[in-house]
């Protein structure tokens, strides 16, 4: 322990000697554990932590499968919900929806809540803190009037009173009595205040077997394997769809299929995840061979120090030893320093994070990632300073003793690990660079509207007055007029959801006269219902025929419109306007008539804007009404305006999302944007981190050679040939890094091509701009040394031994 | 009984530099015994320093045998020779070769601690050592504080702390000027007369002649040997 102290005591004063140094090494470290720190939190947040439910290992993910539309994990309906009770192959089951219910508090609000139903907590093993959970007869109508509140709900809300069960919640104008209260930690697929019950009608659990939207969780019996519980499934399947053959049509090929809980959570996520983890990897490892670098540089001015050890009785584990405290003393400062930054960069990532890496929110450092941390930082040390440790203890004791210089070795490995670290940084930007032009590609892309000067809002109405078509056909029609009204608004236009908001509709329907192949079901595309002047609104172009108008009332004849894609898919070179379609759901009994489609949006990039425009069909919210809409206003006016417009419609509804448009699209980019930027950030710190690299090994080099560069320039050498020599030999290197990091690069750009849009892995413009990016930064970092050199005094020089 | 330290018969060094043999010692006989004082003489790139070098286990004979204190050296594995270094020998540079990082306690500490010495031990053997120099008053100075021949005593009251076999100076007045110097050689003087066996490499005659003995080399052989080689 003396001796620990004592060797601890050195390598602190030794460090605070050479504060350039030190300093250096400890930035390096905590960029480089920062920022594995910071991602590997998210990964253990996002991939690696239990879900939080006891005996995770049963829980499964029933979805099903339309083989024959090439449809997969898809929700189920209630009626089959109600089927899967009876599998004994399951513990419990349990059905799941997200949505959004207006709060009638002091003032409307909108809150996320969830409908589950009976069996969806015991399925978790989820028991109340306070209260109950809902009981089977609550999954009906009637019976629904309760609500469970979360712990966070509990906490913001009530002031963690538990007189608060048995207490009224008024959700979408409906009074609700709070039954439970759900425990501290508990979420399933993000935070909430609200969970409530289905409230199924009995057609709704006996009829409805294709209304399918119902997100279904099961767990398996103690001693049920998954393989086990699948051949169950496809058993349980064939039974269905012997019992119900209108509802599974054969060749919709119908099936039912499982998976652990974990996926339905991680599946997305897990490959950019990896992807970035990797990244940040090659940055640590960058960080590491710059520290090794300098460690190697200063072994070699302590090289007389070093041998007066070994001369007066230091064996070499002994040195060794005592230059790997050293590197441990770095190592801590620099995760100390590490984990602030990564605190940071947490911040940051979470702040640009897509919504869809799950509960990134609740990511943070906990014990578990300082863990991490601590370990990484034990295997940097070894990783870069074992290596200098041993070079530098194998001592040519007569000759440091001397005063000689270090071997042409340690010089070698200097120059090999910041070819290394050119090589990883290639790797690194040549990725960003591709994502980067990927983007490029992507934003280039028309987006077939005009998102600038537009702003949108979302109205749901809900609640008693809002529970038939009509009031919420003359709702949504006051809240345009209202919107209209507005001073500076040129147009005001609503539809059921906007372009690139993520919420799409589709609806199976009919096309008169259009021959379904043996076997083809009839169409499933994206549905519309919008009011006039949407697509004037949001600058949709009409391309033929003639947009909806107000003459397109519920008394009028049914019309329809489509875009582009529908044409190009169902009509092909074929005039669309004219032609008719029905949709074919609807109560027993009803009227299905046929619409005209009377005009031809051009196309939007529903998909996103690197995916192909999807056929969309349109049809006028008056003559099929919506439950909610989207008004977007275009002209001189506010978010604030807008809202205040709308809620002065209807003061109990609340007014969501009242954004520009421009900001919809934004958030339609940051599944593309966020690897992106964390990629850039990556290369960016690479680059800086091999310019560091070069710049120490060129003026180490320059130093070492001041003589023999004193000895050219006396002996008639100008200072540019001495310039181009110590730029030539830093390029030299650097290119040797180019040549190791192309082959790696070629390779690691597999693991991205998933996310390339426009853009080959091979794209020889971005390889051309990183490597001129690469050598722009050699020739900057080794500019400085190399004007050194050319100013050497070469009596000076000469003197100097 | 043989009372001789070190025993050197048919030492040889070669350098192989290219292709090309440099002989930088050759057929080298060399006895000394407890409490002799030898100085090695020589021009320039005679063999001096590598003479020494080998007989502090600095560097390694490519040829002949090498005992200290009756056992064979020239076989020893690094860590072995390590061990010899820091019980038996202590070296005294031209160049102080003080840590600049440590105090004076703590240079002259530093072999002891290699030793694994207790620290209560250290201490007395620290204090001692600094005493006999002269240089008790500085224990707590950094080396950078200190003159030349102050820095030299420091490097003399660490080389003796460890109350070595041999003592091995390398011009230890080289980097001194005339009065320090000869200070320092007092301080040797005084160690050889409280029994200290000393091997100095030296280019100064004056000095060489406080020796007991002289070896002189010559292309890398001893080419005259004067003095008595009784203690």
């Amino acid at each position: 322990m003396d001796t620990l102290l004592r060797d601890l005591r050195y390598a602190v004063r030794g460090l605070r000697r050479t504060p350039a140094f030190t300093i250096s090494a400890v930035i390096a470290l905590a960029l480089g554990i920062g920022a594995t720190t910071a991602i590997f939190s998210v990964v253990q947040g996002v991939l690696l932590r239990s879900l939080g439910y006891p005996d995770e290992s049963r829980l499964v993910w029933v979805t099903a499968e339309e083989r024959g539309l090439n449809w997969h994990n898809g929700p189920l309906s209630a009626p089959e919900v109600m089927d899967l009770r009876q599998m004994p192959e399951l513990e419990a089951s349990g059905a799941f929806r997200r949505k959004t219910a207006a709060l009638q508090a002091d003032r409307a609000e909108r809150v996320d809540v969830a409908l589950v139903s009976h069996g969806f907590f015991e399925t978790l093993q989820i028991h109340p803190r306070y209260g109950r959970t809902f009981t089977a007869a609550e999954d009906l109508k009637g019976n629904d009037g309760v609500a469970l509140i979360t712990w966070n709900a509990f906490r913001r809300r009530y002031g963690m009173d538990p007189s608060v069960v048995g207490k009224s919640v008024t959700l979408d104008g409906i009074p609700r009595q709070i039954v439970g209260v759900l425990p501290d930690g508990f979420s399933y697929g993000g935070q909430r205040d609200y969970y409530l019950p289905f409230g199924w009608t009995q057609e709704d659990v006996n009829v409805a077997r294709g209304f399918r939207y119902l997100e279904v969780i099961g767990r398996m019996k103690p001693g049920v394997t998954l393989d086990g519980l699948h051949r169950a499934l496809k058993t349980f399947g064939d039974r269905l769809i012997h019992e119900h053959p209108n509802n599974y049509p054969a060749e919709f090929d119908w099936a039912l299929s499982a998976s652990p809980l974990r996926e339905r959570f991680v599946a997305a996520s897990r490959e950019p995840l990896v992807v970035l983890f990797a990244a940040v990897l090659l940055v640590l490892l960058i960080a590491c061979a710059n520290v090794a670098n300098l460690l190697l540089a200063r072994a070699a001015q302590r090289g007389r120090e070093l041998a007066v050890r070994a001369a007066i009785g230091a064996g070499r584990v002994r040195i060794v030893r005592e230059l790997l405290t050293e590197g441990f003393v770095l190592a801590l400062f620099g995760t100390l320093l590490g984990v602030l930054v990564a605190e940071w960069g947490l911040s940051a990532l979470i702040a640009t994070a897509p919504r869809e890496i799950r509960d990134l929110a609740s990511v943070r450092l906990n014990g578990a990632v300082l863990g991490f941390a601590v370990g990484l930082s034990f295997l940097t040390t070894v990783a870069f300073a074992l290596v200098p440790a041993l070079r530098a203890s194998k001592i040519d004791l007569a000759s440091s003793l001397k005063g000689g210089t270090t071997g042409a070795h340690a010089t070698r490995l200097r120059s090999l690990l910041v070819a290394a670290q050119v090589a990883i940084s290639l790797v690194l930007l040549a990725g960003a660079g591709l994502l980067l032009r990927s983007f490029a590609r992507v934003l280039a892309t028309s987006p077939g509207i005009d998102p600038e000067g537009a702003i949108s809002a979302v109205l749901s109405p809900a609640g008693p007055g809002y529970d038939n078509d009509a009031a919420r056909l003359a709702y949504f029609q006051r809240a345009l007029q209202a919107a209209a009204a507005i001073p500076g608004v040129q147009v005001a236009g609503a539809g059921m959801s906007i372009p690139y908001d993520g919420r799409l509709t589709e609806q199976t329907y009919t096309i008169e006269g259009y021959a379904l192949r043996a076997g083809e079901p009839n169409p499933t595309d994206i549905m519309r219902l919008v009011m006039p002047d949407y697509f004037a609104a949001i600058r949709q172009p009409i391309l033929r025929g003639r947009a909806f108008s107000a003459a397109d009332d519920a008394k009028a004849p049914r019309v329809a419109m489509v875009n582009e894609a529908w044409v190009r898919r169902y009509m092909p070179g074929r005039e669309a306007v004219g032609a008719r379609i029905r949709i074919d759901d609807g109560p027993e009994g009803e009227e299905r008539p046929f619409r005209t489609i009377v005009g031809e949006a051009a196309d939007t990039r529903e998909l996103g804007l690197d995916k192909p425009a999807p056929p969309i069909f349109y049809l006028p919210a008056v003559q099929h009404i919506a439950p909610g809409m989207t008004v977007v206003v275009r002209g001189k006016v506010s978010p604030s305006q807008l809202r205040e417009a709308l809620s002065a419609v209807d003061p109990t509804q609340p007014v969501d999302r009242v954004q520009p448009l421009t900001a919809t699209m934004e958030a339609s980019l940051s599944q593309r944007r966020f690897p992106l930027q964390l990629l850039e950030c990556f290369a960016v710190l690479a680059l800086l981190l091999s310019a560091v690299g070069i710049y120490g090994v060129t003026a180490y080099a320059v130093a070492q050679r001041t003589r023999e560069l004193g000895v050219r320039l006396a002996i008639g050498a100008t200072g540019g040939q001495v310039l181009r020599l110590v730029l030539g030999r830093a390029l030299v290197l650097a290119l040797a890094g180019v040549g190791i990091g192309v082959a790696l690069a070629a390779g690691g750009a597999r693991l991205i091509s998933s996310q390339l849009y426009g853009v080959s892995a091979a794209d020889p413009l971005t390889y051309a701009a990183v490597i001129g990016l690469l050598g722009c930064t050699t020739l900057l970092a080794s500019a400085l040394p190399a004007l050194r050199a050319a100013r050497i005094d070469p009596m000076t020089a000469l003197r100097a031994e | 009984m043989n009372d001789a330290l070190i025993e050197m018969h048919n030492v040889e060094k070669v350098f192989l530099t290219d292709e090309v043999e440099t002989h930088a010692l050759a057929g080298i006989q060399l006895t000394v015994k407890k409490g002799e004082w030898v100085a090695i003489v020589g021009p320039s790139g005679s063999g001096k320093t590598t003479l020494l070098a080998i007989l502090g286990l600095l560097d390694t004979a490519t040829g002949g045998t090498f005992l200290i204190d009756g056992k064979p050296v020239l076989d020893l594995s690094p860590t072995d020779r390590a061990h010899v270094r820091n019980r038996h020998i202590g070296f005294i540079f031209q160049s102080f070769n003080l840590i600049g990082d440590l105090t004076v306690f703590e240079n002259v500490e530093l072999p002891l601690t290699y030793r694994g010495m207790p620290a209560a031990d250290r201490k007395k053997r620290v204090e001692d050592a600094l005493a006999r120099v002269g240089m008790s008053h500085r224990a707590r100075h950094m080396p950078g504080q200190l003159s030349g021949g102050q820095q030299q005593r420091v490097a003399v009251a660490r080389a003796v702390a460890g109350d070595p076999l041999i003592l091995l100076a390398d011009e230890p007045t080289g980097n001194l000027d005339s009065k320090n110097g000869q200070a320092v050689m007092k301080l040797l003087s005084d160690l050889h007369q409280a029994g200290s066996t000393l091997i100095m490499v030296t280019h100064d005659p004056a000095y060489a002649r406080l020796a007991t003995r002289t070896v002189s080399l010559f292309d890398g052989r001893i080419v005259e040997e004067t003095g008595s080689s009784a203690a």
